[in-house]
C-alpha cells in the first residue's frame, strides 16, 4: 500500500469509552507522585541563580556552571544532528532516512543522552561544590558579589578557587559594603 | 462529520506530509490514539491551536519564557501528542504576532522582519523543540523499550512508563537550561538586552518544568494503552504502514549540509557576537555534516576500525574528549571575555566530537523499496 492508498483507507470506529474514569485514576496517581517529588525537591539546596544573561558573568556564576551549560548545549546539538531532523523538524537530513534508519538514530541519540547525563551530573556536582561560597539567598546580593569577584579576577588576571571565594565571602559578610568597596577589598586580599 | 475530521487530521495530513518530510509526518500523526474517544480525536487539534492563540492573547509577550505556566501548558499538550504540541505552538506564534506589542516596537518593513519577525520565529522554533521534538524523542525511547528483548514482557509497561518519564524529564531539563541562551535573539536582534523576567523563571524553576512533564509522560503512556485499541489500533496500523514509506525528497549531500548548517547557526545565534563568528559557526556545521555524510557513505579504513568499537565505548570516549576540550576552552577564556564565545566554542567542539564518534553506517539509507503492507480490515 502506498502512502496515498493508506491515506484513503477508511477505518470504522466502534463506540466511545469513558475517558473521565481513566483520567481521574491517573490524575490521582499523578498527584501522589507529584507530592513525593515535591517533598524530595524541597530538600534540595538552592542553585546558583542567574541574572538576565546579557553577558557571560550575568549567566554563569562559576566556571562549572558554564561548563554544565556548554555540555548540555553540545548534547542538544549532537541530538539534533544525530536524529538527522527526525526530532528537530528543521534540520538537515530529512527526506533521506528510512524508518529503520530513523529508529537506529533514535537509539544513538538515546545512548548519547544517557551517557551525557553522566557528564552533566558531574558538572552539576562541581557546580554545587563551587557554589558553597555564595552569600545568602538574596539574588541581588549574589549578583553584586559575583560581579565584584569577576571584576577582581579580571584585574588580577587569574581565577579564584573555592577556598579563596569562601575567604572573600567571610571577609565581606556583615560589612554592608558597596560594589567597588568589595572589589578593592578582594584586590587588597590577593595582592592587587 | 466527526469521522471526516478524524480521517483528515490523523490520517491524510500525516501520510501526505510524510511523503515529502517523514519527520513532519510523524509529528502530525503523534497523538492519534485520542481517536479512541471520537469527539476528542476530532476536536483535539483545532482546540490545541485555539489554546495557543488564547495563551498568546493572555500573555502578549513574545518572550514566552517569562511565563513558565504558558510554557508548561504547551509542553504538556505536546506530551499528550506531538501533533497537538505543534498546533498549540503554531497558535501561540500566530497569536503573538497579532497580540504581542514587543516585537521590534517602532520598526517597520524589512527592519521589522529582521529585528522582530525573524527572531520571534526562531523563538517559536525553540519552543517547538520542547512541544514537538521532545515527545517524538520520548516515542523513540519507548519504541526501544518495547523492542528490548531483555525486558520481561510483564514489566514492559512499567519500564516503558519510567523510560518515557525519564527521557522527557531529562530532555525538558536540558531545554530549560539551554533556552535562556537560545532565546536571546528576541532581545539582542532588536537592539535591547534580555530581561530578568524572561530568563530567570526557566533557570530557577526548570527542574519543576521537567518534573511536571515527566509525570505527564508517564500519564501519556497509560492513556495510550487505554486508547490504542479497536478503531484507534487499526488507525495506528494504517499510519505505521504509511509512515514507513521512503520519502520522495532526495537532497544532495552538500545541500543537506548547508541547510543543516544554516539551521544550527540560526539556532545558536543567541550566542554569536558578530557576522564573522556566524560565518565560522556556519562553516563548522556545514563541514561537520558534510564530513559525517561522507564518512558514512565511504568510510576509510581508520573509520571502519573505529566503527568496530562498540557504540557505548565510542560515546564514552567522545564525551570524555568533549568534556576535556570544553573545560580547556572555558578555562582559557573565563577571565578574558564577557561574550558567550567560550560557551559557543565549547558546545560546538563537544557536539562535533560526539557527532563524529557516533557515526553509524546505517544512518544513511540505501535506495530500497518499501515492504508491502496488508490492507486494513
Amino acid at each position: 500500500m502506498t502512502a496515498t492508498q493508506a491515506s484513503r483507507a477508511v477505518v470504522r470506529p466502534p463506540g466511545s469509552v469513558p475517558l473521565l474514569k481513566a483520567a481521574c485514576a491517573w490524575a490521582a496517581r499523578g498527584m501522589a507522585s507529584f507530592g513525593l517529588a515535591v517533598a524530595a525537591l524541597s530538600l534540595q539546596a538552592p542553585a546558583a541563580l542567574a541574572d538576565n544573561c546579557s553577558g557571560l558573568s550575568d549567566c554563569f556564576y562559576t566556571l562549572a556552571a558554564a561548563l554544565l551549560i556548554a555540555a548540555l548545549l553540545a548534547l542538544l546539538i549532537a541530538f539534533l544532528l544525530g536524529t538527522g531532523g527526525g526530532g528537530g523538524l528543521v534540520l538537515a537530513g530529512f527526506g533521506t532516512m528510512t524508518e529503520a534508519a530513523v529508529a537506529a538514530s533514535w537509539a544513538n541519540a538515546a545512548a548519547a543522552a544517557a551517557a551525557a547525563a553522566a557528564t552533566a551530573a558531574a558538572a552539576g556536582q562541581i557546580l554545587e561544590m563551587s557554589s558553597q561560597g555564595t552569600p545568602g539567598n538574596n539574588q541581588a546580593q549574589n549578583r553584586q558579589f559575583r560581579d565584584a569577584v569577576r571584576e577582581a579576577e579580571r584585574d588580577l588576571g587569574r581565577k579564584f578557587n573555592k577556598d579563596e571565594i569562601r575567604r572573600i565571602h567571610d571577609e565581606i559578610t556583615g560589612q554592608n559594603m558597596g560594589y567597588h568597596e568589595i572589589v578593592e577589598v578582594i584586590k587588597g586580599m590577593f595582592g592587587g | 462529520m466527526t469521522e471526516s475530521l478524524i480521517q483528515f487530521q490523523w490520517l491524510r495530513v500525516p501520510l501526505l506530509t510524510a511523503r515529502r518530510w517523514p519527520a513532519a509526518g510523524r509529528a502530525f500523526a503523534d497523538g492519534h490514539y485520542l481517536v479512541h474517544w471520537r469527539l476528542l480525536g476530532a476536536i483535539a487539534q483545532p482546540c490545541a491551536f485555539l489554546l495557543g492563540v488564547l495563551l498568546a492573547a493572555l500573555t502578549r509577550d513574545v518572550a514566552y519564557t517569562s511565563n513558565l505556566v504558558t510554557v508548561a501548558v504547551l509542553a504538556l499538550v505536546g506530551v499528550v501528542g506531538a501533533a497537538l504540541g505543534l498546533w498549540a505552538t503554531a497558535g501561540l506564534g500566530i497569536g503573538l504576532l497579532f497580540f504581542a506589542d514587543n516585537i521590534a516596537p517602532g520598526g517597520s518593513g524589512p527592519s521589522w522582519i529582521l529585528r522582530g519577525l525573524l527572531p520571534a520565529l526562531l523563538g517559536f522554533v525553540l519552543l517547538g523543540m520542547l512541544t514537538v521534538t521532545v515527545p517524538l524523542a520520548m516515542n523513540g525511547v519507548r519504541a526501544m523499550v518495547r523492542s528490548a528483548a531483555r525486558v520481561p514482557q510483564r514489566m514492559k509497561t512499567g519500564v516503558e512508563a519510567v523510560a518515557a518519564a525519564v527521557s522527557v524529564g531529562f530532555a525538558a531539563w536540558v531545554w530549560s537550561n539551554a533556552a535562556p541562551l537560545l532565546i536571546r535573539p528576541v532581545f539582542v536582534w532588536a537592539g535591547s538586552s534580555p530581561t530578568v523576567d524572561a530568563i530567570a523563571p526557566l533557570q530557577k524553576n526548570g527542574i519543576w518544568l521537567a518534573l511536571v512533564l515527566a509525570l505527564g509522560a508517564a500519564g501519556r503512556v497509560r492513556l495510550e494503552q487505554v486508547g490504542l485499541v479497536g478503531y484507534a489500533a487499526r488507525l495506528s496500523r494504517v499510519l505505521s504502514a504509511g509512515l514507513a514509506q521512503r520519502s520522495r525528497t532526495v537532497i544532495p549531500a552538500l545541500a543537506s549540509a548547508l541547510m543543516g548548517g544554516c539551521a544550527m547557526t540560526l539556532l545558536l545565534s543567541g550566542l554569536i557576537g558578530n557576522a564573522f563568528e556566524a560565518l565560522v559557526v556556519l562553516a563548522f556545521f556545514v563541514g561537520l555534516l558534510f564530513l559525517r555524510r561522507r564518512l558514512q557513505e565511504h568510510p576509510p579504513h581508520v573509520v571502519g576500525a573505529i566503527l568496530r568499537v562498540p557504540r557505548p565505548a565510542r560515546l564514552a570516549i567522545g564525551l570524555l574528549l568533549a568534556y576535556g576540550a570544553s573545560s580547556a576552552v572555558l578555562s582559557f577564556f573565563w577571565v578574558r571575555t564577557q561574550s558567550f564565545l567560550p560557551v559557543l566554542v565549547a558546545a560546538c567542539v563537544g557536539a562535533g566530537v560526539i557527532t563524529l564518534l557516533d557515526i553509524d553506517r546505517g544512518t544513511v539509507a540505501e535506495p530500497t523499496r518499501a515492504a508491502p503492507v496488508k490492507e486494513v480490515p
